[in-house]
């Protein structure tokens, strides 16, 4: 009996050793890496930001700010302003879950040893940061991107801590792309300005400049002298002209096209020029309306018409920091302080490099209506029209509308509210998974910087 | 190839034939005296044998060496008669005195059916090949209780999907596994498409099919449903959902020769009601100032470089200018399909041998044009050995090719461009190919960027070529009369080649054309190791049986498309300037060992001890990769120990307890790198390769080291009885089972950086009840009434989510509607938005007349069923039969986005009635009844259309009642020796159904069988209904 014990244990035993055996080694995944380079981390965060910055976002900015109307389905809600919390679930999504962690990641896989790639990263963290907290507020932050540590619940911070945290980034930023400690360094990978750090300096420059102007409402001189030092910076470091921009590249692959030409042809007729911009540009006879717009059945700029080919071509790049946004920030903020001259003399340049950057030649006879102003003759309402038009498709025309109220903009009729939005709402996910989310429905309630 | 096959059978005929040496006759009759006619007599120890005729009477011829006759009927006991000298042998039979009916149940044991202390159903596979469904799994619905099947659409090749007591998993299969002759057989429904495709990839492309397709139902013997752990656990963890066990026809004593033919005529069943009083354009259904209806609107169509055109019927009445012609675009577009089946199959064998050889092919051309299916199916098998050692094995080899059209959310499609189509505009009006085509061979459509549903068709099809081995081998040797070991090898293997063409023009990506090519190839290898143990102590019988399995799959699939095509009508990836790949493989082994002991009490009390332990490769390296579950069941059968009753015929009372695990998907340990797509949802998004550089980042999925196994607990107790000498039948059961430890890549918020984290995430629960009626009305020698009925009710509730969230997305669906799990809700849920109302549920209205949204969405609808029922009547009247199964379901709702967006663009019949304001109704903010008046247009967009209104507008219910099947057949006498059997049959399927869901069939589903989530209908593929004649002949 004994000798049948023992037989019966040994045998489950060798039977039990032997299955564990058979199923060891299986686990991992023989279809994506559990590592990548600083490089592959860099092109996609990059690719990732440019779909944030020229995607629905955009688009979104662009109709409520009435430079371009929604016409047909989900772009008919939106122009009533029907924004539900699901509806920018996606987008949401993307800033935290495709961006800012791979900023994160590449921030701490590149280090003090890699300081150029942890440079752009910041410089690219600011930028997505910027435009989460623009678009909704008070954000995760602080508490943020910490799922790998097994901490599910972020806290939204004050916007007025992520603005503060956004010009620390960027000080970061730059002090990390002056430096020379690097072992490897970014080139082709940097699909933006292809590791030349000194372009990655400027541009941060006038991020500062971007997001210490935010605060116009709340402190209008000190944010005016802030952007005005960034900016000087900016410029001292080299940024004196359009050439220098940081853009957003598409190429002539389907996996590759400029968003707003793969939207209008997945979605033809969901969309068309807005026509308070077209009857703006058409009023002053803006030689950039035929690059911006394309003409209607008739023959006419309207809202009856698409995006033109300027910026709605497979391959058009797309403004995400550039010259003119600069000078224009130079003229507000100038205005702002009482500097006539020098508000009028950035706001004559900001139109000037725009029109040629658009239209590649100068227009005398527009420059003389319509960049000539002088100490007399400025206004902040010229300087935030003309920014409203050399803006165009970016999100930022949104929040300067919001902060200025210019251009006056009248509410669309059919409108499910009473007013613009000045906001989105709390994404669903943050509501339903976060139990430390502050959920805002209301799309009138300013966030803190436009109070 | 038909050729071939009666060749073959001509020399089994020919070989069987012997030379005789006496002829017998005689009678067969039961104990009153009444003859039976189709009894079988056979010559023991050959292959000879014949049947009795209508009158009983046979003939039969008996070598010279034989000496006994065995005459078998069904429901009597098989009787020897030993010859004398005289050669009239009349035989007396007697009536069994329990049926003691068997089934099979797990790892393929025959058990007395009085035995099984849990819920067992069997379904003989005529009831499946009489469906004239030609998917096997379509063709179990309604057939027995507790199994609920639905198919996705009529449509060639459309999968269907089959589960048993509801969903128990929120991630994992929850479809039952598939063993046919003990190896199990693959029944996924694989979606390839480039992992840079950034959506759902099962809310759109086509409806592909479910594996289990592969297999005829002519070659199904019988098909045992095991529903609960209790019954399925032994097979491991792929049988946490339950198990449909296949025992495919095997060769019997005697040869003989079976053809079955049969042709269907197959149409669309029901479609959306559409209006064509208004045609194409914008503008109508408005108000005018003074508050009157302005009905007509403003022509507009696409006119290339003029104008895109506009999807909505909002326009100019029809019989106008612009619009002279209502056209019936539907009528135009479907076509009558056809489905051609044929079936040959050999068998025979004798007392140490049989073997089967069989042939079906099934040819199908679609209701939608340009869709077929061919599928080639061959079988072989055949046992041979002594009582010592047995060998038996089957090889089966299945090619499919398949044609199938674009379907749900897709320009491309074939019924959102169709639905939307304004009755102005006639379907084949162009000048050009098919009239889908204008003369420069560009499209005839309506709107710039919806392709012409008939140019997809026949430019965009997508095709599949499935060839399929399966195999196995079995041994089973039995050296004492107390042991037998049992050893089985089997494989699965397929191969599945897909192309889908976007041809040159197609609206996708603008026209540029497109390829892509897929191929998929599943591999199993699976091993079962048993000794079973029989021995008796006094008035206790005892089995023990010990197994070990091994199981190891793989998967692998390689997509590649080419986009830019430049010469037309040349589909190679050659023709491509874009060109991209992926790839993806997946490998997982598990390991088992299980022990189930089986004792009887002098044939009345049974037992059922269990326990299995699974070892899974999935866990990775860290986590506990081993977990064991037990089962115990009673049955008591006390009518075995009561006096005969006439009345009570048999009563037994079952009880049983088990567990079942599941282990993770593979790959959940680790948070892998992949290559990103970024998309805001309206576009497909860009992604790498980019402008010639590459690009990773983190997976959104956390992957976690420390999953544990889901754990599925059932406690289930039933009842059996049969009353008057077995004319009436009842089965009940009742059932709780409570899931937990559930695995999902659980949705957290994107503020931690990820958006999934792969975890053990809740619980829930099913009770459920299940009834099974069998009913003998009228049985007469000549008329026969018999009633089977079945009844099923479950009710799912998710009870425990993760701390602090209390509803979560279970898979990613549209904008504002998804599928949830919410605690105290069903799994599955449907999710979205809801109109405000006051304390007495009425809508609040807001100062437009619109009722006024929640910010936040809730719960609006469950897509499964409260309860589903069927009712089988037949009756036999001679060689005459006539069957009809009516199908119940009662709830289940669907989210129609399909109806959603057509009365939004004012296509939709309701939408035609357009001359007068409506008010909805409800009260104002002060709380007064709604007077406000609003437009047609506004009522129909942002009411009750997907134009921002509230989604729960768009829920609605999807009870039916069907005539699922009614088949009438004649069984011809039988014709001298030659022909054994014959029978004609006409069947109409799905002839009736009664249903208020305004779209198409409720029974369809936009996800398929390969997702976890259902209820979904946007722009679905239509259901079908046929029209099948067919004959059976038998030599």
């Amino acid at each position: 009996m004994k000798n049948y014990i023992f037989l019966t244990l040994f045998f489950t035993g060798l039977l039990f050793t032997g299955c564990k055996k058979y199923v060891e080694g299986e686990d991992v995944s023989p279809n994506a890496p559990v590592a990548v380079t600083e490089g592959l981390l860099l092109s996609g965060l990059q690719v990732a930001t440019f779909s944030n910055y020229t995607g629905n976002m955009a688009r979104i900015s662009s109709v409520l700010t009435q430079q371009s109307s929604g016409k047909l389905f989900q772009y008919q809600e939106l122009a009533n302003y029907d924004i539900s919390e699901s509806t920018i679930d996606n987008e949401w999504g993307q800033i935290y879950n495709r961006s800012l962690i791979s900023a994160q990641l590449l921030i701490d896989k590149a280090g003090d040893k890699n300081k150029h790639y942890r440079g752009i990263a910041r410089v690219m963290k600011a930028m997505n940061l910027g435009l989460a907290t623009d678009l909704w507020g008070d954000v995760p932050n602080s508490e943020a991107l910490k799922g790998q540590n097994a901490s599910y619940n972020s806290a939204f911070d004050a916007q007025e801590l992520i603005i503060a945290d956004i010009q620390k980034t960027l000080d970061d930023a730059i002090a990390d792309l002056k430096s020379t400690d690097n072992i490897i360094t970014p080139g082709a990978d940097d699909l933006i300005f292809e590791g030349d750090v000194s372009k990655w300096i400027m541009n941060a420059y006038v991020l500062k400049a971007r997001y210490a102007n935010r605060l116009s409402k709340r402190d209008a001189s000190g944010s005016a002298t802030a952007a005005l030092t960034a900016l000087n910076d900016a410029y001292n470091a080299g940024f004196t002209s359009n050439a220098n921009d940081m853009n957003a590249k598409f190429g002539q692959n389907a996996n590759e096209y400029n968003q707003w030409f793969a939207f209008n042809q997945d979605r033809a007729g969901y969309m068309t020029m807005g026509s308070t911009l077209v009857n703006l540009m058409s009023s002053i006879n803006d030689p950039r309306l035929p690059f911006y717009a394309s003409k209607d059945a008739n023959g006419n700029y309207s809202d009856e018409a698409g995006i033109g080919a300027f910026y709605g071509s497979a391959d058009s790049k797309l403004p995400l920091v550039t010259f003119v946004e600069a000078k224009f920030i130079e003229a507000e903020a100038h205005m702002r302080l009482g500097h006539g001259d020098e508000a009028a003399a950035a706001h004559n340049a900001a139109i000037v490099a725009n029109v040629v950057g658009v239209t590649g030649a100068n227009d005398a006879a527009y420059e003389a209506a319509q960049a000539s102003e002088d100490v007399n003759t400025i206004s902040m309402a010229k300087i935030m029209t003309h920014k409203y038009i050399a803006m165009f498709t970016q999100p930022e025309v949104w929040a300067d509308w919001r902060r200025t109220n210019i251009p006056a903009l009248t509410p669309n009729a059919g409108a499910l509210i009473n007013g613009i939005p000045r906001r989105l709402p709390t994404a669903q996910q943050e509501r339903l998974y976060n139990t430390k989310a502050v959920v805002t429905s209301d799309l009138l309630k300013p966030v803190w910087w436009d109070q | 190839m038909k050729k071939l096959t009666l060749l073959v059978s001509m020399l089994f005929i020919i070989a069987g034939s012997l030379m005789a040496q006496r002829t017998v006759v005689g009678k067969v009759t039961d104990a009153s005296g009444d003859a039976l006619p189709g009894a079988t007599v056979l010559v023991k120890g050959t292959n000879d044998g014949t049947t009795t005729d209508d009158n009983g009477n046979y003939k039969v011829d008996v070598p010279s060496n034989a000496n006994t006759l065995v005459v078998s009927y069904t429901g009597f006991n098989t009787q020897e008669v030993v010859l004398g000298a005289s050669n009239v042998v009349n035989v007396t039979m007697k009536e069994g005195v329990t049926l003691s009916e068997t089934v099979v149940t797990a790892l393929g044991i025959s058990k007395a059916e009085k035995s099984i202390g849990y819920a067992i159903s069997s379904v003989d596979g005529g009831t499946v090949a009489r469906s004239g469904e030609v998917n096997m799994i379509q063709g179990l619905a309604s057939k027995a209780a507790g199994v609920n099947v639905v198919s996705s659409a009529g449509t060639p090749g459309a999968s269907s999907k089959i589960t048993l007591r509801g969903n128990s998993s929120f991630s994992l299969s929850n479809q039952p596994l598939i063993v046919i002759d003990n190896v199990p057989f693959d029944n996924s429904t694989n979606t390839v498409i480039g992992s840079d495709y950034p959506f759902n990839a099962n809310l759109q492309g086509v409806n592909e099919s479910n594996r289990g397709f592969d297999m005829s139902s002519a070659d199904i013997e019988n098909i045992s449903i095991l529903k609960g752990p209790a019954a399925s656990a032994l097979y491991g963890t792929r049988a946490a959902s339950g198990a449909i066990l296949i025992t495919t026809k095997k060769g019997k004593k005697g040869l003989s020769v079976d053809f079955g033919t049969s042709y269907s005529f197959d149409q669309v069943n029901k479609l959306p009601e559409l209006q064509n009083s208004y045609g194409q354009g914008s503008g109508g259904g408005t108000l005018n100032a003074d508050g009157t209806v302005k009905s007509e609107g403003t022509f507009t169509t696409y006119v290339p470089g003029v104008s895109n055109g506009t999807p909505n019927s909002w326009g100019p009445k029809i019989g106008s200018a612009a619009t002279p012609t209502a056209y019936d675009n539907t009528g135009a577009y479907f076509q009558t399909g056809n489905t051609f089946s044929n079936n040959l199959s050999v068998s025979g064998g004798n007392d140490k041998s049989t073997y089967r050889f069989s042939y079906s092919r099934a040819d199908q051309t679609g209701i939608i044009q340009n869709t077929s299916l061919e599928r080639n199916t061959f079988r072989v098998s055949g046992t041979t050995g002594t009582d010592v050692l047995k060998v038996s094995s089957s090889v089966a080899y299945s090619l499919i090719n398949d044609s199938k059209a674009q379907n749900g959310s897709n320009l491309s499609g074939v019924m959102l461009p169709l639905l939307r189509m304004p009755a102005s505009f006639n379907l084949i009006g162009g000048n050009g190919t098919g009239g889908y085509e204008n003369l420069d061979g560009s499209q005839h459509t309506y709107i710039v960027n919806y392709d012409n549903p008939l140019w997809t068709a026949y430019n965009n099809p997508n095709t599949s070529d499935v060839g399929r081995l399966t195999a196995n081998v079995a041994l089973d040797y039995t050296p004492f009369n107390w042991l037998t070991l049992t050893y089985r090898l089997g494989t699965d293997m397929y191969n599945d080649s897909r192309k889908q063409i976007f041809d040159i023009g197609t609206n996708n990506n603008g026209g540029i054309g497109e390829i892509w090519e897929a191929n998929i190839k599943h591999e199993e290898v699976n091993q079962d190791f048993l000794a079973r143990f029989t021995k008796g102590f006094g008035d206790i019988n005892s089995s023990l049986v010990l197994g070990t399995q091994l199981n190891k799959r793989s998967d692998k699939s390689v997509f590649a498309r080419g986009q830019n095509l430049t010469i037309p009508e040349f589909f190679n990836l050659s023709n491509a300037t874009n060109l991209y790949a992926d790839q993806s493989t997946t490998r997982r082994k598990l390991a088992g060992a299980f022990a189930s002991l089986d004792l009887d009490y002098k044939n009345w009390i049974y037992v059922n001890l269990s326990g299995r332990n699974d070892w899974a490769s999935t866990f990775g390296p860290k986590a506990k990769n081993s977990f064991f579950y037990p089962s115990a069941s009673v049955a008591f059968v006390p009518t075995e120990i009561m006096n005969p009753s006439d009345v009570l015929s048999y009563f037994k009372v079952r009880a049983s307890y088990a567990q079942a695990g599941r282990e993770p998907n593979a790959y959940s340990s680790a948070t892998y790198f992949g290559k990103p797509t970024f998309t805001d949802g309206f576009t497909d998004g860009i992604s790498f390769p980019y402008l010639g550089n590459n690009g990773f980042s983190i997976s959104n999925t956390l992957g976690n080291t420390e999953l544990r196994p889901e754990i599925n607990t059932t406690l289930e107790f039933g009842v059996d009885f049969k009353f008057l000498k077995n004319r009436i039948s009842l089965g009940a059961t009742y059932y709780d089972s409570k899931a937990s430890d559930l695995l999902i890549a659980r949705p957290i918020a994107s503020s931690t950086g990820f958006a999934a984290l792969v975890a053990n995430s809740g619980e829930m629960t099913n009770k459920g009840i299940e009834l099974e009626l069998g009913l003998d009305v009228i049985k007469t020698q000549d008329f026969n009434w018999n009633i089977q009925a079945n009844f099923s009710k479950n009710t799912n509730k998710v009870t425990k989510l993760v701390e602090g969230v209390d509803e979560f997305s279970i898979e990613a669906a549209f904008t504002g509607i998804g599928s949830y799990a919410i605690v105290g809700q069903p799994f599955g849920a449907i999710y979205g938005s809801v109109w405000n109302r006051d304390g007495a549920g009425n809508l609040i209205i807001g100062a437009n007349g619109l009722p006024t949204r929640k910010a936040a969405d809730e719960y609006i609808g469950n897509p499964y069923p409260d309860w589903i029922s069927a009712i089988r009547n037949t009756f036999t009247f001679k060689g005459f039969s006539l069957t009809g199964l009516l199908d119940i379901r009662q709830g289940g709702d669907l989210w129609g986005g399909t109806i959603g967006r057509l009365n939004r663009i004012g296509i939709t019949a309701a939408s035609g009635d357009r001359t007068e304001a409506y008010i909805i109704p409800g009260v104002k903010a002060d709380g007064t009844p709604n007077d406000i008046k609003i437009s047609p247009l506004a009522y129909y967009s942002q009411y009750v259309g997907d134009g921002g209104g509230a989604q729960e507008s768009l829920v609605y219910d999807g009870s039916w009642i069907r005539l699922r099947e009614v088949t009438l057949s004649y069984t011809l006498p039988k014709f001298k020796k030659l022909i054994q059997s014959a029978s004609v049959y006409v069947t109409g399927r799905n002839l009736w159904l009664q249903t208020d869901y305004p779209g198409v069939d409720p029974e369809t589903s936009l996800t398929g069988a390969g997702s976890n989530i259902g209820g979904f209908d946007y722009f679905n593929m239509p259901g079908s209904k046929s029209i099948i004649v067919g004959l059976n002949i038998g030599f």
